[in-house]
């Protein structure tokens, strides 16, 4: 690949005939190679969908790369901001097919009703049946100020990113939002059950030692 | 010998108005009081540390302390996991593009 520096690129992508296809082909090469190991945690080489989904991945990235060149800061290398929407389109499409079968309801339902069958302190192995006590208790508290405090699409998000673990991604896209609406709608609720939990005299740092320690 | 009153098993139950109980565990609870620790009134959104993503995770990789120079950041991929996920993969695959 030809060594470019910043304004180098943004010029070659910019100009049209040899120049840029030139810049597209060593972006192509640079994508090919970098983003495999960027998903070798989320993806094994070896799974029928890895190969697809690399080519995939660079084909759109170098369509968004060269609508958004204007975006370009120059705070990085180029080729890093390359890599970094490479790798959003990449694992976007990961999260994507790996949650499409849940909704959210079947989430929030199917834990609901696992739930704990036992409280932890009857477990073996209890190491101190009064913090887990303690412990169950904040639970019930912040449980309520949850159930009445927060609006429904708050407790919904909350409840399926910090508790269940579905990527935010994918419950924005359920809810009918972007990541960085659903983004702010947690942050508002997060401030909202931090101040409540303290107008109770509860302070987080001395709560999670209950469940830390 | 399970205690008749423990709160738990009253918060599992399903509320006098009809409404669904969050059938939040101690595990669960736990999980969003690590988030309340790290909650501010002033964080980045995702939007904002995409933009920063690729200059963060060059300081990163060179080992700049990126606490002091862009602590918001920091906070943000503690409390967002996919924006965790995408720092993640892109400083992987850094190591073998520097």
């Amino acid at each position: 690949m030809a060594e470019r520096s910043n304004q180098e690129w943004l010029a070659d992508l910019r100009s049209a005939g040899p120049a840029q296809e030139a810049a597209l082909a060593d972006l192509r090469a640079m994508i090919l190679a970098s983003l495999p190991r960027a998903l070798s945690v989320h993806l094994s080489p070896g799974d029928p969908q890895f190969g697809p989904l690399i080519e995939e991945a660079t084909q759109e990235t170098l369509v968004r790369v060269l609508d958004r060149l204007d975006e370009f800061q120059g705070r990085s290398r180029f080729t890093t901001w390359v890599l970094a929407i490479a790798v959003n389109i990449a694992l976007s499409e990961l999260r994507r097919r790996r949650w499409r079968d849940v909704s959210l309801e079947e989430l929030l339902d199917r834990h609901e009703e696992q739930g704990d069958a036992e409280p932890d302190w009857m477990a073996e192995n209890s190491p101190n049946v009064e913090r887990l006590i303690e412990r169950d208790h904040f639970s019930a508290v912040l449980e309520r100020i949850i159930r009445k405090e927060l609006t429904e699409k708050q407790r919904t998000a909350l409840l399926a990113v910090a508790v269940r673990g579905m990527p935010m991604e994918e419950v924005a896209r359920r809810m009918g939002m972007q990541r960085n609406a659903l983004y702010k709608l947690l942050h508002d609720a997060r401030i909202k059950l931090k101040h409540r939990l303290e107008e109770e005299g509860i302070r987080v740092d001395d709560v999670l030692t209950a469940f830390e320690g | 010998m399970p205690f008749p009153d423990h709160p738990r098993r009253k918060a599992k139950v399903r509320h006098e108005s009809g409404q669904r109980g969050t059938g939040l565990s101690s595990a669960g609870a736990a999980r969003i009081l690590r988030g309340l620790a790290i909650t501010f009134e002033e964080e980045y959104d995702c939007a904002q540390v995409e933009r920063l993503m690729a200059e963060y995770t060059e300081m990163v990789s060179r080992g700049d302390d990126t606490a002091s120079l862009l602590p918001l950041v920091k906070y943000h991929l503690q409390l967002c996991l996919d924006c965790r996920e995408e720092y993640e993969a892109l400083l992987r695959a850094l190591e073998i593009t520097i």
